[in-house]
């Protein structure tokens, strides 16, 4: 039986986390069960409570939760261990601040289900329409940044729709606990030899997802922290 | 005389650990090149001083004290290093606890209701 899992890493997104889980689809060609993981990583608003309520009407619905909030990478690290736990065939992560549409995680489900690459990658950059000036440039800067650090080019380095395969599953080994996970995720590609691919998606930008997303800043304080790393590396 | 061994015995030391951690695959490639060259270089310009003197002047500082904050800045690197691989070791091992926290709740909910997700196999 073919197990898909969308994982949803969640960090005080209660305004909008029910919606975000109304979306995703209820079957999609090729997965014969989805499970649908959200993370949340130690919000205040209750953001849990609101999935919790939403998963007891959706047996497809597990809400974990970390006691203290430790960032993305945290929370996705989290979601590939449940995933691994639970045999899962596919993970995706899903954004859960609504920047996603539906029928692009089909599009990614479905270039993973027909083996394009182990990791593939929805980028809103192959057709950015609607996305501020501000964060294509700090998106090609952070790509520019990945491709300088890791050697691997990509077009939307700091998605947060993609789609493993088992073999990327089970292979991925993640150490960033913040949003520098992004750009790791590109650099695991290389270093464990998997296949990646890219399907065009697009971003839906609301005021709560500018509000909610990365920050200009943020981009520098990811290349500080990835250059800190690769200079100082961790046990 | 005593600045070279001094400089060398310090750049061994730093080279050491740097080479352990890449064996041991804890460090990236870049990261051993740019401490390597790091290292390597503290250990060839304490034996070209004339080099470096040229180098003084054309910053402004000709001093013998300059060898001294030289060799403080490197003890300072090296301090930071270690400091920032604590830290980050640290930092991992309270994300595990709070990842193994959240997974292991998940476990009782799954035994308190059996319909919820179990691992296959």
């Amino acid at each position: 039986m073919a197990r898909l899992c969308i994982a949803v890493p969640a960090f005080n997104e209660a305004e909008v986390i029910a919606a975000t889980l109304r979306s995703i689809p209820r079957a999609l060609a090729g997965a014969d069960e989805i499970a649908i993981l959200v993370v949340d990583d130690g919000s205040s608003d209750g953001t849990s409570a609101r999935a919790l309520a939403l998963g007891a009407a959706d047996p497809r619905v597990t809400v974990l939760r970390h006691a203290i909030n430790r960032g993305l990478g945290a929370a996705i690290a989290t979601a590939f261990a449940w995933a691994r736990a639970h045999a899962c065939d596919w993970l995706i992560t899903y954004d859960a601040d609504g920047q996603h549409a539906p029928e692009d995680l089909a599009a990614v489900f479905a270039a993973l289900a027909a083996g394009r690459g182990d990791v593939v990658i929805g980028s809103r950059m192959l057709h950015p329409r609607g996305m501020p000036w501000y964060r294509v440039v700090g998106n090609w800067g952070l790509n520019v940044a990945t491709w300088i650090l890791f050697g691997v080019w990509t077009t939307d380095s700091q998605s947060g729709l993609r789609g493993f395969d088992r073999r990327a599953l089970e292979s991925i080994v993640l150490r960033q606990d913040r949003m520098a996970v992004s750009s790791e995720l590109i650099k695991e590609i290389r270093a464990r030899k998997l296949r990646a691919a890219e399907v065009p998606i697009r971003a839906i930008y609301t005021d709560y997802s500018l509000r909610k997303g990365q920050r200009s800043a943020n981009g520098i304080n990811i290349v500080f922290r990835l250059l800190f790393d690769a200079l100082f590396g961790g046990e | 005389m005593l600045i070279r061994l001094l400089a060398v015995g310090l750049a061994l030391f730093g080279a050491r650990r740097v080479i352990i951690r890449y064996r041991k695959g804890q460090s990236l490639v870049f990261e051993f090149l740019v401490w390597m060259v790091i290292f390597a270089g503290l250990a060839i310009v304490v034996f070209i001083p004339h080099e470096t003197d040229r180098f003084a002047r054309l910053v402004g500082v000709s001093t013998g004290f300059n060898a001294l904050v030289f060799l403080v800045i490197v003890g300072l690197l090296l301090a930071v290093q270690r400091l920032f691989v604590r830290t980050q070791q640290l930092e991992r091992e309270l994300t595990q606890l709070v990842r193994t926290l959240a997974l292991g709740e998940t476990k009782s909910a799954s035994a308190r209701a059996p319909d919820s997700s179990e691992p296959r196999g």
